[in-house]
């Protein structure tokens, strides 16, 4: 029960991260497609930083942890730019973009890692190791019954993850400036006319949206395989776009939905060991979340309201 | 409507995009574009799609220290244009260019089938999906088969059109009857054939040494392996010759058919065509299923073709990078093939170019970039093209100075304004048909079609 509860969390964590990264982008009206490439750049950013910092020392020091995921943050940002810069300057397909921008991620990430390897290790390889991930048991809350299995020995990463999502909450729902992004996704002519600089918070979304994939995308790494290499490009980021259009676009609905994907694998694989089936034939409890999604969006789609102005280009002169 | 003479980046759809005052419109708001505006904006957007991704790739190489000039050499020879230093045995730069005929098949079906989409204005992201799912069936139902080869070959074929049909199919129909976003279904799908492939291949099907499926029978193979020609090897691609067959019929029909017509209106304004009486569910689920099958065959010449196996667990990189051949040809069937064979040379040439010492990547990022290049260079170059299209199009010349073949109008009969457009529609045989009482005229529709396509499909594209 346990280990469903821990698989769980640290799946389904990460996965609604990546999808609040999503929510604000296109809430903002710049469709999001690229959220596999963000997550997976940023990622890399994270482990670019250990390797970068730590250098061979078999032992980084504990910071180094928190350090890679500032780094993944501001990968996933600077990388996220990119979608910006081809969606709101240029112009560009937001579809095409995020097409585009995954296809770059995956051969960007894989021969950086190559040559970063070479150059200061001069070893032909293909991954970054990252050091163990820092887990947490939280003293008080970590012996209620139920609820306490969420705090006992999870990664350290979760605590942060809550705080980040409650955050991204508010600030979406009660700031002046989340009022300000949504309605760029919905009227963005209403915006400009209160002499607000529609790209200019478009830019600004899709940055934050870069930073948040980074940032899960890097948890993925430490929990998944705990190591940076081109597997990380798994689907995640695709999974957390339909978590995203399950919510319907809100983030607490997100969250729900990020969830029942998570806890449903995590349960399909607890059964599967259970009942004798190999390790390796663990890929049935992976497409659990993907038919799931499908059977969900199939009975559940009509009530969806996407942002009403999602992947237009706002021309400021409009008449 | 406003008139900003002598602005360099007009507002779409708001005024003619090369400031003069006189803009013409089709009675539908939309400017009336300049004869050969669409195939001058698609050359322009292609040539700068690859200038940027070349000299962006080129300074990428340059910075991790190695030489372009090298590595666009080592792509050459791979793809048997230019003479490697030696050979080894049986081996000549003949064989070179048939392997890349043999790589290129299953990049130019899927180019097709994200061009067939595209046309009915959808994003078909389930390529890999699709291309796996065939294969596989083909795999376990005819490549473990003791059938012959004049059995098999067909079978396989059909199996791969039917597979990857079906898959399109159920997304074409959530598309249609259920509005679920093509993309979302199509992903999802994408990771369900994964995970359940991977899981009954490594159940049933593994060859656990190299961590693939099990080889299939060389009679079941649409490439033939090992053929002697001169003092050399080649390999024969079947599905090549059958992917040229298939882009000249789709041309065909994309070009005289009715159906064609009906899909590409859907494609730019699917309100319009469902006012001029067009069965726009039928339309799009019949695109959707057509570009499956496509895929299909893609599926089947990759893994029943170009290889012998399975790697379980992963999606052919091909089916996001389809978009880039599909896209630089702007989905025309026949420009697929000349966009495929250059794609599918650095596609090709990844792991040779890795022995020169480059990361087996920088296809992949090459690609990359020719996508997001077209993506930018589609918007911000039809000021360019409108421009260049109205010069020639005034009676006393400009045309002579520009020899562009692929730039002419490829409709003859398409009006140059819609005054014309009304007296013309009449003088287009598959168009008119479809000319109603109360429509636009059908040539006046032709001409405004591709200009709000990309208006259109970015509209469309609610979710995700």
């Amino acid at each position: 029960m346990s280990s469903v509860v821990f698989n769980g969390t640290s799946f389904v964590l990460p996965l609604i991260i990546i999808a609040i990264g999503g929510i604000y982008s296109e809430r903002s009206g710049v469709n999001n497609l690229a959220l596999e490439g963000f997550a997976g750049f940023g990622a890399f950013s994270g482990g670019l930083v250990v390797v970068l910092l730590s250098g061979a020392s078999a032992n980084p020091p504990a910071w180094m942890f928190w350090l890679s995921f500032v780094g993944a943050a501001l990968g996933g940002a600077l990388f996220s730019l990119l979608h910006a810069l081809l969606c709101l300057r240029f112009k560009a397909n937001h579809i095409l973009s995020g097409v585009a921008l995954n296809v770059i991620a995956l051969a960007l990430v894989g021969l950086l890692i190559e040559q970063v390897n070479l150059d200061l290790y001069h070893t032909f390889s293909n991954f970054f190791q990252l050091p163990e991930a820092a887990r947490l048991t939280l003293p008080n809350l970590s012996s209620v019954p139920l609820v306490g299995m969420l705090f006992a020995n999870a990664y350290a990463y979760a605590p942060v993850i809550t705080l980040l999502v409650l955050l991204a909450w508010y600030v979406l729902n009660h700031t002046s400036f989340g009022l300000r992004l949504r309605a760029c996704g919905d009227n963005p002519e209403a915006v400009a006319a209160t002499g607000v600089d529609v790209v200019r918070v478009r830019y600004q979304a899709v940055a934050i949206s870069g930073a948040l994939a980074g940032f899960g995308g890097l948890c993925f790494a430490y929990s998944q395989h705990g190591r940076i290499s081109t597997t990380i490009f798994m689907g995640f980021g695709y999974l957390a776009i339909a978590g995203m259009v399950l919510g319907n676009w809100r983030i607490l609905p997100t969250i729900g939905a990020c969830a029942v994907f998570g806890f449903a694998r995590s349960v399909v694989q607890h059964l599967a060991l259970r009942y004798g089936i190999e390790y390796s034939m663990l890929d049935l409890a992976m497409a659990v979340p993907y038919a799931l999604v499908l059977l969900l969006i199939v009975y559940g789609y009509r009530s969806s309201t996407p942002p009403k102005a999602l992947g237009k280009h706002y021309e400021k002169n409009r008449l | 409507m406003s008139n900003r003479a002598g602005q360099t980046q007009p507002a779409p759809g708001n005024g003619n995009a090369d400031g003069t005052s006189a803009a013409p419109t089709n009675g539908n708001g939309l400017p009336a574009r300049p004869q050969g505006f669409q195939a001058l904006r698609a050359v322009y957007t292609a040539l700068f799609a690859i200038l940027g991704a070349t000299v962006v790739s080129a300074v990428i190489l340059l910075i991790s220290g190695h030489n372009p000039l090298e590595v666009a050499a080592a792509i050459l020879q791979k793809s048997g244009i230019i003479a490697r230093a030696h050979y080894s045995n049986n081996h000549s730069a003949f064989s070179d260019l048939m392997g890349l005929l043999d790589m290129s098949t299953p990049v130019l079906f899927a180019a097709m089938s994200v061009a067939i989409a595209y046309k009915a204005g959808l994003f078909n992201v389930g390529v890999a999906g699709q291309m796996l799912f065939s294969g596989f069936l083909a795999t376990v139902l005819v490549g473990y088969s003791p059938l012959g080869p004049l059995l098999a070959k067909p079978l396989v074929l059909l199996i791969g059109f039917v597979a990857g049909g079906a898959i399109g199919a159920l997304v074409g129909y959530l598309k249609a009857r259920m509005r679920i976003h093509e993309i979302i279904s199509a992903i999802m799908l994408n990771y369900i054939v994964q995970y359940l492939v991977a899981f009954v291949i490594k159940g049933f099907y593994y060859n656990a040494s190299v961590s693939q499926s099990r080889a299939i029978s060389e009679a079941s193979r649409l490439t033939i392996q090992g053929i002697q020609f001169g003092d050399a090897q080649i390999v024969l691609p079947l599905g090549f010759v059958l992917a040229v067959l298939l882009a000249g019929v789709y041309y065909i029909i994309h070009r005289k058919t009715r159906l064609a017509y009906e899909i590409r209106l859907v494609g730019a304004n699917k309100k319009a065509a469902h006012y001029s009486g067009i069965d726009t569910t039928r339309t799009i689920m019949l695109s959707m299923t057509l570009s499956g099958c496509s895929a299909g065959l893609a599926g089947v010449t990759l893994y029943l073709g170009c290889s012998a196996t399975i790697v379980p667990d992963t999606l052919s990189p091909i089916g996001l990078e389809a978009f880039a051949p599909a896209l630089l040809a702007n989905a025309n069937p026949l420009a697929c093939i000349v966009t495929s064979l250059f794609v599918g040379a650095f596609i090709n040439a990844d792991d040779y170019i890795q022995v020169s010492g480059v990361g087996p990547d920088i296809a992949g990022l090459y690609i990359g970039l020719l996508l997001a290049f077209w993506a930018a260079g589609w918007f911000s170059l039809r000021s360019l093209a409108s421009r260049r299209s109205s010069a020639r199009q005034k009676p006393d010349g400009g045309s002579a100075d520009e020899p562009d073949e692929s730039a002419r109008p490829t409709n003859p009969a398409r009006p140059t304004n819609p005054a014309r457009a009304a007296g013309q529609a009449s003088a287009e045989p598959p168009d008119s048909s479809t000319a109603r009482p109360g429509s636009r005229p059908a040539g006046a529709a032709e001409a405004a079609l591709p200009a709000v396509a990309a208006e259109a499909a970015a509209e469309k594209g609610g979710a995700p």
